[in-house]
């Protein structure tokens, strides 16, 4: 939600409301067990579903209007159409286009999507150019942009509509997915590499292992276990050490300087450990990494996967994962280590097609070159 | 005979104030030519154009047979040629010049070019850039003349050097030019200097040729006239050129005239006019190139024949005579 | 034959104060690279610790690599014509040589004198990385990331010597281009849209021009993939 916009109030009471009702917060700790107060606390969330319910229709219904009212005052011609479930707007000119591109995108997700359209409704994509970027209703907030520069490739475009069509799929999932995900539930296939990168050198143990094949560590790697005794599974001393020296201390409390320094600079794996006490373990696999998984998940839960994470808020996120994909615990993994590292180029720094490249444009510089006329004193 | 260097109608304008315009100039085989004119003539800008250095607007340009820029390759490769300005690089001694310069030129002499840089008194490991402007112009000469060429440009070639470097330099040229019979096209505005041995003459001034022809007639060709009586209109058909006339300083009723092509008996053309020659006087070659100049351009290099005198335009140029003729 | 490695000399005689330093930092920039990884010591490190130190490591220095290579090539191209524009390019032109004849064997020569500073990449590339204890999973590229050197200073040596092959006019034309569209390529298609073409579509000339430059297929697409000498 973005603060300023007119839905602001609605998308506040919501939250504050959450937020009384004492649901857990997410991210590394969305993997705490469900205690009774959990549950006592959840209880009271689920009898209040019907009103936010309501509420979100209310806040759908005026970001609705406000879209129409904007739509009408725009000085381009617009048009609105549907493709299959979503809505698009463009200008007429861009149409034809829009209508193929988002097509291809949503068929990247159908396959796992379907029965899922309702995150969808309250959704306006837009398609321009960025170009374009400062006369097509620029201060509606509301739309999902699709904004492309004007030489792109199809692929590009389809690629950047897929993207948005996932956002606004998965931003329907709960707070505690969206968090454990790095805010961000959507990554684009083309970071696999870097992720296989992480693999491979992130500094924890547990990445490593993962790295080398004991699937258990790569749930853990990933931050789908329990993060009680985290830092000490996740990460060997030196790699603790690593993370509190690029921390580095913080200001204020001298004890805490002191601690610092003596895990740091002489180090002592007692000051560290005291240090990370109060710290909620970090999961070694970024939030691009478990974007991956969670991606994964969906493609091989196929049908009904997205449907089925998104009704099932009971158990661990663990838990609620392997329902969704509907697989052995060490299939999914192996599947997904395999896909990962798989990505990793044979020769990172390799030069593909740089060199031909290159001397091709050394070879059209020397033609220049060579065109130095021979009369040139005045 | 024919021709080592062979322009007609060579016209280029570089920029608004000056111009070469239809520039005819011959060189005869074997020839040593001197390219005569005052500073800013554009005698340099004809040696860049004729070795391929600038555009031409028009023209054609012929050198020991090959057309330029067409053959320039093979034109360059006989030439041997002496810039006015200087542009060794700097860096290199003088050994590691000459084993760069005789890389490009096959016909290389290098027993007679070491003969040449001990006669000149070049040092080997000297550096070009520390050497003084008359080394410098030993070892340009030295460059060209080990190359063997059958046409030598020197453009300006002993300009600023002392008379000893001037006499070490061009004793040099001659000895080569009396072993081999190469065509030697030296410019310069030091006539006292060509007179001695070119065996041609060009004068060029401001872009145009006033007079190209053996030196002997050159020399001997303009004379001044005093005259008495002398008829305001000249008669026509006059056997001979009028390049200019004025007053006579500190005589009565006399006017000097300056003559090309005065030969003995014609004084009776002017006694049947009413004149009385009373002077001839034999100009030497500097005298006469200063009194063409001056014939050319009064309002530039002094004299009385301009407009508002009554007398005579200026001479036509070489390319005009030849047209008229043609 | 000849003619070459006398132009080649003459390349060498006017680049070699320069070329020299520029091969010993060729040499040296990899050796620094790694200098902040420990292969051991008093603490006990990781492998995986010991990743993290190095890609931190070289990427605080990765971004002079392509720097010394835009700088190699810029120096020979520059030293390549010095000479010769200080003549006025004269003695060149009174050379019974074809201009392209000459051009093409200059550019050789210079070609020629990149691969000093490319070997001494290599070899100190090769000897960084074959001083470290490379970390499970990860790779060492010295020949890979000297290769990009070679190329990146072989494309900008090939601009600027093209670029100083031609008249002082054509330099001062190229220049002046070069500097209108990265001082007004933003603002005056602005200018333009805001005043007397106001159905014009945005347009920023300067970032279109850095995307083609920068990206495939730009010149200096070389310049722009992975330095890294140990990575995955």
């Amino acid at each position: 939600m973005s603060s300023g916009s007119p839905h602001a109030p609605t998308g506040k009471a919501l939250f504050l409301l959450l937020l009384a009702l004492g649901v857990p917060s997410s991210g590394a700790r969305a993997q705490e067990t469900p205690s009774e107060a959990v549950q006592a606390a959840r209880a009271r969330v689920d009898s209040l579903l019907p009103i936010l319910e309501r509420l979100r229709e209310r806040r759908d219904s005026a970001r609705e209007a406000e879209r129409a009212r904007l739509l009408a005052e725009s000085q381009f011609p617009l048009d609105t159409f549907s493709v299959g479930p979503l809505r698009v707007v463009s200008r007429p000119e861009r149409r034809e286009l829009a209508t193929g591109v988002f097509r291809e995108a949503w068929e990247g997700w159908a396959p796992f999507a379907a029965g899922s359209e309702s995150a969808l409704r309250s959704t306006l994509f837009a398609f321009r150019y960025s170009s374009e970027r400062s006369s097509f209703l620029e201060r509606e907030r509301h739309l999902r942009w699709v904004s492309v520069g004007r030489g792109s490739r199809r692929e590009a475009i389809v690629h950047a509509a897929w993207l948005k069509v996932g956002q606004a799929l998965l931003g329907g999932l709960g707070e505690d997915i969206r968090e454990w995900a790095g805010g961000q539930p959507v990554v684009s296939p083309d970071r696999l590499p870097w992720i296989a990168r992480e693999v491979v050198s992130a500094p924890s143990q547990a990445a490593r292992r993962c790295y080398r094949g004991d699937l258990a560590w790569c749930w853990e790697a990933l931050g789908l276990a329990d993060t009680i005794g985290a830092w000490e599974r996740w990460y060997a001393p030196d790699e603790r050490r690593l993370f509190l020296e690029k921390s580095g201390p913080r200001g204020g409390a001298d004890g805490h300087r002191a601690l610092w320094a003596g895990c740091v600079e002489q180090g002592r794996d007692d000051a560290c450990g005291l240090l990370l006490e109060g710290m909620a373990p970090v999961i070694p696999l970024s939030g691009e990494a478990r974007a991956s998984f969670l991606l994964h998940v969906l493609r091989r839960g196929g049908e009904g996967a997205l449907a089925r994470l998104e009704a099932a808020p009971d158990g661990t996120l663990r838990e609620r994962l392997l329902r969704a994909s509907g697989e052995h615990p060490d299939t999914l993994m192996a599947s997904w280590r395999r896909e990962v590292l798989r990505a990793k180029p044979d020769a990172w720094a390799g030069l593909g097609w740089s060199p031909v490249l290159a001397l091709v444009w050394v070879l059209v510089f020397a033609a220049l070159a060579t065109r130095s006329t021979r009369c040139r004193l005045g | 005979m024919s021709n080592a260097i062979e322009i007609r109608g060579l016209s280029w304008r570089p920029g608004k104030s000056f111009a070469l315009q239809a520039l005819d100039l011959a060189v005869p085989e074997g020839a040593i030519y001197g390219f005569l004119g005052p500073n800013g003539s554009g005698k340099t800008s004809t040696i860049r154009l004729l070795l391929g250095m600038a555009r031409p607007q028009g023209g054609t340009m012929t050198v020991l047979g090959d057309r330029v820029p067409g053959d320039l390759p093979r034109i360059l490769a006989r030439t041997g040629y002496v810039p006015e300005t200087p542009h060794l690089y700097p860096g290199l001694s003088v050994t590691e010049v000459l084993a760069v310069h005789r890389a490009f030129f096959p016909t290389w002499d290098g027993a007679w070019a070491e003969g040449l840089r001990k006669a000149f008194r070049l040092e080997p490991a000297a550096r070009v850039g520390r050497l003084s402007k008359g080394e410098r112009g030993k070892l340009l000469i030295l460059l060209a003349l080990a190359q063997r060429p059958e046409l030598l440009v020197l453009d300006e070639p002993t300009d600023g050097l002392d008379p000893v470097v001037r006499r070490d330099v061009l004793t040099a040229v001659l000895e080569y030019v009396s072993d081999t019979r190469a065509t030697v096209f030296i410019s310069s505005h030091l006539v006292h200097e060509l007179e001695r041995f070119c065996d041609w003459v060009g004068v060029l001034e401001n872009g145009s040729m006033l007079a190209e022809m053996p030196m002997e007639i050159f020399k001997n060709e303009i004379k001044r006239i005093r005259l008495v009586g002398a008829p305001v209109d000249p008669p026509p058909g006059l056997p001979f050129t009028l390049l200019g006339r004025h007053s006579s300083d500190g005589m009565a009723a006399g006017e000097t005239w300056i003559v090309r092509g005065w030969e003995d008996g014609m004084s009776e053309t002017l006694t049947a006019a009413g004149a009385r020659v009373r002077e001839v006087v034999h100009l030497d070659l500097e005298e006469g190139f200063v009194e063409l100049l001056r014939a050319a351009r009064p309002e530039v290099w002094g004299g009385r024949n301009g407009p508002e005198s009554g007398l005579p335009p200026a001479p036509r140029t070489v390319a005009e005579r030849r047209r008229g003729e043609g | 034959m000849t003619i070459f490695r006398q132009l080649l000399f003459l390349h060498w005689k006017g680049v070699r104060f320069g070329l020299l330093p520029l091969a010993l930092g060729a040499f040296g920039l990899p050796l620094l690279a790694v200098q902040g990884v420990l292969p051991g010591g008093e603490i006990e490190r990781t492998s995986t610790v010991q990743a993290a130190y190095l890609f931190h490591s070289l990427q605080l220095w990765l971004p002079l690599f392509p720097l010394l290579a835009t700088l190699t090539g810029a120096t020979l191209a520059l030293s390549a014509w010095n000479w010769d524009h200080r003549g006025d390019h004269v003695y060149a032109l009174s050379l019974p040589l074809r201009r392209w004849e000459y051009v093409l064997m200059k550019m050789g020569a210079g070609i020629l004198l990149l691969l000093i500073p490319f070997l001494a990449f290599w070899l100190g590339g090769v000897l960084a990385t074959s001083s470290l204890e490379i970390p499970e999973g990860l790779r060492a590229y010295p020949t890979a990331v000297a290769l990009r050197f070679l190329l990146a200073s072989l494309v900008i040596f090939a601009i600027l010597f093209a670029m100083g092959a031609g008249t002082l006019r054509t330099a001062v034309w190229v220049l002046v281009t070069i500097l209108a569209v990265a001082v007004l390529g933003s603002s005056v298609p602005e200018f333009l849209r805001g005043t007397l073409f106001p159905g014009m579509p945005p347009f920023d000339l300067l970032e279109w021009v850095l995307q083609a430059a920068l990206g495939w297929p730009g010149p200096f697409e070389v310049m722009t993939g992975s330095w890294m000498l140990v990575d995955v």
